[in-house]
């Protein structure tokens, strides 16, 4: 269902809009495409004046990685070319919401099965670790979200403040749903959990440059947030992406996605990267889901299947994916830290790993990765190893 | 056997699904080589190719690529290949194409190349068809960062294989010869 479909799809609308770049057809006359533009340093006004006396828009500065982000056609990108003032270019690679199957419930009392599955329930947040969900928004005012502990910003998406597409209320829930008031609970509803949403989908879910990911989880870094949590990706890398995720992560963040729904043994980015911890889907029997792809960057696994949290609008839906997933292991992450403040990210992330629940083929393998994600385990893997603020990969 | 026919038709019904209509325009030909992420595996999958479609009948062009780490050819010891271009062009959805129901392609408003392929690993031995889609620049001095959006194994020893990403590597257009009237 979600294989070769999904896969067919993505590629086609990632790229066909961007094929345009190729040369010698009569196809290209009035084409645009995304590019990342690499200068040399000190030449960001030259190129920006290049790029724009070309014919060219100019979309994002990504002054970290001496590079810009510009919608160019394929003369203009040739006079780029003709002038040298780009050191090099690649496609600005889209991501998209990973997809999710859903359906709507009304408001009931439940406890989802992930939480005592990730020991969820047997750790109380102790506060002080802000988690960046980057997504569709937030559903301000839903009755089991936190509203007071939450900030955010707007990635041209629409308000951060709202969800008209219900992934990121969802994705949000199963991290921070609060406990005792007779709806849903997350990961860290034992505790009042501070968010920071980074709203970069629209309503209908949409799409993003690589580009404007790498400004997403910026602004993350900006707010003070330690966790950051994609539900998100694309089958394509970018080498400006996989630099700002580097930097984040030297920057003492750590970085959660989801490995994808299509199926297959590809790679998915940003999950993909290196400095990101990349999360499977298991269903209710711990069993992997068929739609999570398999990859040797596989770290963790986390419960993806008909998982239960909040809806826009003050309800509840069950959703599945591998978007799923990855909040349950960002609220683990969170938890865990929350208790041991002095740890950076890198000993938290080895935690995560080191007391992981095997499943599958003994040891490693790439459905499941380490295995499932413990709260529990990773607490007292901790309390028995300790950590010294200068872990390493 | 029914579960691969089956597989098959229903990769055949996508591929009609999203293309159908595409046919090859224009002349083209190109070299290249680089490498780009494995199918799920650590290491990158490496590849080199030259394909021809310059007018006439005559298609010519060779490939060759290896992905020692594809996870679901763990067991043989990953993909290793070599392969004969029987058509290559840009893909693009026509008019004649939509008129006559045809579908010579699988990937519209990119390039494509259809091989034939035998397995150089003895340890999956055989021969067997697929298709590597991309788009690039074509100026080939290795700073645009172009991408394969599909390197898919219809059938043979590596049935089922797919791969996607961004390449690194050096992918260069050249002209096509020009034709010779008096000949």
């Amino acid at each position: 269902m979600f294989n070769k479909t999904l896969l067919t799809v993505l590629v086609a609308t990632a790229f066909s809009a961007q094929a345009e770049l190729v040369e010698g057809t009569d196809m290209l006359a009035g084409k645009t495409a995304r590019v990342i533009f690499e200068y040399h340093q000190g030449n960001k006004a030259e190129l920006i004046a290049a790029i724009e006396a070309a014919g060219g828009e100019v979309k994002r500065q990504l002054d970290h990685d001496n590079a810009v982000a510009a919608v160019v056609n394929a003369d203009t990108f040739k006079q780029l070319q003709a002038k040298g003032v780009m050191k090099s270019a690649e496609i600005d690679a889209v991501r998209q919401v990973i997809p999710s199957a859903v359906s709507a419930n009304e408001f009931q009392d439940i406890a989802p099965y992930g939480l005592a599955m990730v020991q969820a329930d047997q750790l109380n947040y102790a506060g002080g670790i802000k988690v960046c969900v980057v997504d569709t928004g937030y559903d301000l005012g839903h009755p089991d979200l936190p509203s007071t502990t939450v900030t955010g910003d707007d990635e041209g998406a629409g308000p951060w403040y709202q969800d008209g597409h219900g992934h990121g209320t969802h994705v949000a829930g199963t991290i921070a749903a609060i406990d005792g008031n007779g709806g849903v609970t997350g990961v860290l509803g034992s505790g009042m959990a501070e968010l920071h949403i980074v709203r970069v989908f629209d309503d209908e879910g949409g799409f993003v440059y690589a580009s404007d990911l790498a400004g997403a989880v910026a602004d993350c870094a900006n707010a003070g947030a330690k966790v950051v949590s994609m539900s998100l990706g694309g089958a394509f890398s970018s080498k400006v992406e996989a630099r700002a995720f580097a930097r984040l992560e030297r920057a003492g963040v750590l970085a959660i996605a989801a490995a994808g729904n299509d199926g297959n043994a590809t790679h998915s980015y940003p999950a993909s990267y290196d400095s990101v911890v990349s999360v499977a889907a298991v269903d209710k029997d711990m069993q992997h889901a068929e739609f999570s792809q398999r990859t040797s960057q596989i770290e963790l696994a986390a419960p993806g299947v008909d998982t239960y949290s909040t809806f826009p609008g003050g309800g509840n839906a069950w959703m599945s994916g591998t978007s799923m997933a990855t909040p349950h292991v960002s609220g683990v992450a969170a938890l865990v830290w929350s208790h041991f403040p002095h740890c950076n990210n890198y000993e938290i992330r080895n935690a995560l790993s080191a007391s992981a629940k095997d499943l599958g083929d003994a040891g490693y393998d790439y459905k499941y990765g380490n295995g499932l994600v413990q709260a529990k385990a990773a607490y007292d893997h901790l309390m028995v190893n300790s950590c010294n603020g200068k872990g390493v990969k | 056997m029914v579960q691969n026919k089956l597989k098959l038709l229903s990769v055949a019904l996508l591929a009609a699904t999203l293309s159908s209509g595409c046919t090859f325009i224009g002349e083209h030909k190109f070299t290249g080589g680089g490498t780009m992420a494995s199918a799920g595996g650590d290491k990158n999958a490496v590849f080199t190719f030259n394909a021809e479609n310059c007018g006439g009948d005559e298609v010519k062009g060779r490939v060759n690529y290896v992905d020692h780490s594809a996870i679901d050819f763990e067991d043989v010891g990953g993909v290793s290949l070599k392969a004969q271009v029987d058509n290559f062009g840009y893909c693009a959805l026509t008019d004649e194409g939509l008129e006559n129901g045809v579908q010579e392609c699988n990937c519209m408003d990119q390039f494509e190349a259809q091989f034939s392929y035998s397995s150089k690993n003895p340890q999956a031995p055989g021969e067997g068809t697929g298709f590597v889609c991309f788009f690039d620049t074509g100026e080939g001095k290795g700073n645009f960062h172009g991408a394969i959006t599909a390197f898919n194994l219809i059938d043979g020893p590596y049935e089922g294989y797919g791969n996607v990403g961004t390449v690194n590597g050096n992918i260069q257009q050249h002209s096509c010869p020009e034709t010779n009237e008096a000949e």
